[in-house]
């Protein structure tokens, strides 16, 4: 749906930082968001929000780069500011005076950005790490404990947003809460980063979304029961409501596949025969991918190989000493991918004739899969391949558990249209909502999507009840005191 | 049958393997829900590391059959070979420690050679019970070299009718540097620190149990009865037997086989006294399963042997007529109690009440089960201190090796671990149904058998050593029995 604003701030990254080009902004702009495309289970973990926008802009700006330039949209709505899209511009045509960016949200700047994105092989970690305002988020931190999640957002040129005040020019911002499973292992090896968060989230019960103020979230689902409503909602507050279920999605017995994952003794991992020859003064740099992910690299000392695992040798075939007097070298190693850079320094050309690495490699089990419930209506807790993230018969039990807990009953959305919006609320918030038509009362829901229309004040909104979901409050959690009380244990 | 394999405890067994359940990082402060599926994993590996702990032993072989150079049937005059095999030295080993028990003939001695030196590293003087140390921290053993070690009668003496039995052969200590990190104690939080605690401790508990190898003795497929000749009475077996646990028993499992019409005996004899008589058997085959109660100390071995003997002779017959005893299993397991293995706490189920009195309870539970299997441990040196060496083959009067012999008695396991190190030549592994060959003119070809599963391991052309991960073998599950087949110098399981 098309949403025309009236009263907007513009901006751009250009150069590191972020230019305010309202100036140059025509009317038209639009923008439309929504926590999930899956229709069928409003609280489906894994899914995500493709945020749009369509934004017409002046000609002056033609003559600075746009392609995949991040772009952020902000109204002030009756005095109260509150950002709508964010993202990076994909598109662009011009007609004799003007042009038209047309927007994606910040999962298509991941998308495009993770595939240079390796990582190192992360054991036991969840899926996403709780953001706060000192929670290590950067991975060349030695104390870095994220999870791949944070880890790929952070890659991507995304920043904290619990600590948005030290990155005042992020290309973008995130937020995650704590994972509920964590992979035995997990790593990025140029994947679409993207579809990696959306297959983690689905394996652990999450869901990643960017809302309109741009942030890009990993939302546990557990504690989405638990939020206070942020405003309340009856049919003075909406023209109309509509309600629609599916049963697609709606099972009593589910199934889950995993593959187990196990870090092997060290072993050979990489034998490489190919024949380089590296001049005089000339830094080469060798690209090398193991058949298995490594857990670790065998090395002489941090970032420095053994001095047999290279052969090198001068045309005289004389071995080539490692050091300075022969050659240099630099080690990155990632999970599935080990970048050597060496520089002749021997003042004589030499070949190199193979390199032979050992490590301790990840490899795959046996696959399996466990059912959980009972009854004829049987589904799977996971689509395609994200089984890869669960790699035991317990994690999948969990996961199968907590999917039920979701997807036991058939959950309505309603779907409000032409409300007074509200710019304080954001997707994945709770709201309150009252109908008498179908019975609601101040039933707790919450928003899954804000399509707004004329000028950002009337909205449409889609809404589901969280009534009856399991609550983070109904748990025990780690490091809090419950003498004499009674929770109940997680999935 | 009476028969309990020489395996942990079934709750130890996972698809994958032996191998303790993942557990992640707990984390305070960010809202982390305590999961039950992560409560459930730190129970299975506490009963797992229990279970664990309690391992069974086999048997340490010595000799077997009279002309395998065995008590009573040497050379009359040395030198000669009484004992050959080889352990695996890992960094921080200091020594070799021999054990055994002799009735010299004379002035005769005990050589000790290593790693094929043509010098002594030690020379034993014969006694009713002996205890040789030999240092071996500074002879240039590097980690994971396999190390032959050969005890040869040498000297002077008329040793016929001499006693050698060699009860154990040892490297110790085991080198595990990472400190215990203790158990918590829980009283209605659940802090992250407490928690990994928990967990590590199950896990140090692991990795401690896998740094002591487990190590095969030799499955007597075949050793040789009467069928009335001269000796009657003849052993079949030498070796010791320890009593590691206060119900272990030394069980003796296998199968006789008679083609003859003759009626034989078998007989056991721990410390030496006569302690279980089994038979006669007749003509067909029979099932041994003897269980023998040990009474010596705690955790000492003691002597143990098995003899037979032809009781109602026969007439001479064909050489492939001879009576066969296969000697499978000869370990220290429990008696009929089983061992004491932990009760563990209920289960962890999750969005199900639980009042946090119960659930420190349970926790607590866990943390005693953890903190006894440390103490076991502490306790039971004698299994968790050793690297045991592996008797080679049974050669011919000694000899390296000598044909059907060699297929006669091979290293032998119930699979227990995750990884095995072998070092041989022309080794594969060999489990599920055994076929022995016939031939019309010559009978059953026993020498001759074959297995239903063979996976090689190393190649015939020169002696190696290689890792294989057994759960890469097709079929073999934990605890199914396995044999080494060609030429096995030294063999281990690691749980990890």
């Amino acid at each position: 749906m098309s949403v025309k604003l009236a009263s907007n701030k513009l901006e751009w990254y250009q150069g590191g930082a972020w230019y305010d080009i309202t100036s140059s902004m025509l009317e038209g702009a639009s923008a439309e968001m929504e926590t999930t495309g899956n229709r069928a289970n409003a609280l489906a973990f894994g899914e995500a929000t493709e945020p749009r926008a369509t934004i017409p802009v002046k000609d002056v700006l033609s003559a600075a780069p746009w392609e995949n330039i991040p772009i952020r949209l902000t109204p002030t709505l009756d005095g109260s500011t509150a950002q709508v899209f964010g993202g990076i511009i994909v598109n662009r045509s011009r007609d004799v005076a003007s042009m038209t960016f047309e927007c994606a949200g910040w999962a298509e700047l991941i998308r495009k950005t993770s595939k240079s994105i390796y990582s190192p092989a992360f054991y036991r970690r969840p899926a996403a790490t709780k953001t706060t305002a000192t929670s290590i988020e950067d991975p060349s931190s030695g104390s870095y404990a994220g999870g791949l999640t944070n880890y790929t957002f952070w890659q991507c040129g995304g920043r904290p947003y619990e600590q948005a005040g030290s990155y005042p020019t992020a290309t973008f911002y995130y937020s995650c809460d704590q994972a509920v499973l964590a992979p035995t292992w997990s790593w990025l090896a140029g994947e679409d980063g993207w579809a990696e968060l959306l297959k983690l989230a689905q394996a652990s019960g999450g869901q990643v979304y960017q809302g309109p103020d741009g942030v890009v979230r990993y939302r546990q689902v557990l504690g989405v029961a638990d939020l206070t409503p942020g405003a309340s909602f009856d049919e003075s507050t909406y023209k109309s409501i509509a309600e629609k279920a599916d049963t697609d999605q709606r099972y009593t017995k589910l199934t889950c596949a995993y593959i187990p994952r196990e870090a092997r003794p060290l072993q050979e991992v990489v034998n490489d025969s190919t024949f380089r020859l590296v001049h005089i003064g000339e830094t080469i740099t060798i690209t090398l991918e193991p058949q298995w992910p490594l857990k670790s690299l065998e090395q002489a000392s941090a970032g420095q190989l053994k001095a047999d695992t290279i052969t090198a040798v001068y045309l005289d075939s004389n071995v080539v000493a490692q050091g300075g007097s022969g050659y240099t070298h630099t080690l990155v190693v990632d999970a599935q991918r080990v970048t050597i850079t060496i520089t002749n320094t021997s003042g004589k050309p030499f070949g190199i004739y193979g390199i032979k690495l050992n490590g301790e490699p990840i490899v795959a089990g046996e696959a399996g899969s466990v059912t959980v419930g009972s009854g004829t209506i049987v589904g799977s807790a996971l689509d395609g391949d994200a089984a890869v993230y669960i790699q035991s018969a317990e994690d999948g039990e969990r996961l199968c558990q907590m999917a039920l807990a979701f997807y036991n009953l058939t959950r309505p959305i309603y779907t409000l249209t032409d409300v007074a919006h509200d710019p304080s609320l954001d997707v994945g918030d709770v709201i309150s909502l009252t109908n008498a038509r179908y019975g609601l009362s101040g039933v707790a829901c919450v928003l899954l999507s804000i399509k707004l229309d004329h000028a950002g004040v009337v909205g449409e909104y889609e809404v589901s009840p969280v009534t009856g979901l399991p609550k983070a409050s109904d748990f025990y959690i780690v490091g809090i005191n419950y003498t004499g009380q009674t929770k109940q244990l997680g999935y | 049958m009476g028969l309990r394999p020489p395996i942990p405890d079934p709750r130890s067994l996972t698809p994958m393997s032996i191998a303790l359940h993942p557990v992640p990082t707990f984390y305070d402060s960010v809202g982390m829900i305590l999961s039950a599926a992560d409560l459930r994993a730190i129970r299975r590996n506490a009963a797992i590391v229990d279970g664990l702990s309690y391992r069974q032993m086999p048997c340490f072989d010595s000799s077997a059959g009279l002309d395998t150079y065995t008590v009573g049937y040497y050379p009359s005059s040395p030198p000669f070979r009484i004992w050959n095999g080889y352990f695996r030295f890992r960094s921080g080993m200091t020594t070799l420690t021999i054990e055994g028990s002799a009735t010299p003939a004379g002035s005769e001695t005990i050589k000790v050679f290593l790693n094929g030196s043509g010098t002594a590293a030690a020379t034993i003087t014969p006694t009713s019970s002996f205890t040789q140390n030999i240092t071996i921290s500074g002879l240039g053993y590097t980690d994971g070299q396999i190390v032959q070690v050969e005890l040869q009668v040498q000297g002077s003496a008329s040793t016929a009718t001499a006693r050698y039995v060699i009860y154990d052969i040892y490297a110790s200590p085991i080198s595990f540097a990472t400190a215990w990190p203790g158990v918590p104690t829980f009283s209605g939080t659940y802090s992250a620190l407490k928690l990994n605690q928990l967990s590590n401790a199950a896990q140090w508990l692991f990795d401690r149990m896998a740094a002591t190898p487990i190590v095969p003795n030799l499955m007597m497929r075949y050793a040789l009865g009467s069928f009335g000749t001269l000796p009657n009475l003849r052993p079949l077996w030498y070796g010791s037997v320890g009593r590691y646990f206060s119900n272990d028993i030394f069980r003796l499992f296998g199968v006789y086989t008679n083609v003859t019409d003759v009626a034989q005996k078998l007989y056991v004899y721990i410390n030496g006294s006569l302690a279980s008589t089994l038979g006669p058997f007749g003509p067909g085959t029979a099932t041994i399963s003897i269980p023998v109660a040990l009474t010596h100390t705690l955790g000492t071995r003691v002597e143990a042997s098995v003899w037979e003997e032809t009781i109602t002779p026969g007439a001479v017959q064909a050489a492939w007529k001879q009576s066969r005893f296969s000697l499978t299993y000869r370990y220290s397991q429990a008696d009929g109690s089983g061992y004491p293995y932990a009760t563990m706490p209920a289960d962890f189920s999750p969005a199900v009440n639980i009042s946090a009195a119960t659930l420190d309870s349970r926790l607590n539970a866990l943390a005693t089960v953890l903190n006894n299997t440390k103490t076991r441990i502490d306790n039971t040196p004698n299994i968790w201190n050793r690297a045991r060496a592996v008797r080679r083959w049974f050669g011919k009067n000694g000899e390296d090796t000598q044909g059907d012999f060699d297929a006669r008695a091979r290293p032998f396991f119930a699979r227990q671990g995750y990884r095995l190190v072998v070092k041989g030549k022309g080794v594969s592994i060999g489990f599920g149904p055994i076929t022995v060959p016939s031939d019309p003119q010559k009978g059953p070809q026993y020498d001759a058998h074959t297995y239903g599963k063979t996976e090689s391991v190393i190649d015939g052309d020169k002696v190696d050593t290689k890792t294989v991960y057994l759960d890469s073998i097709d079929g073999l599950v934990p605890g199914t029995t396995y044999q080494l087949v060609g030429d096995v110098q030294y063999a281990e399981e690691l749980l990890s």
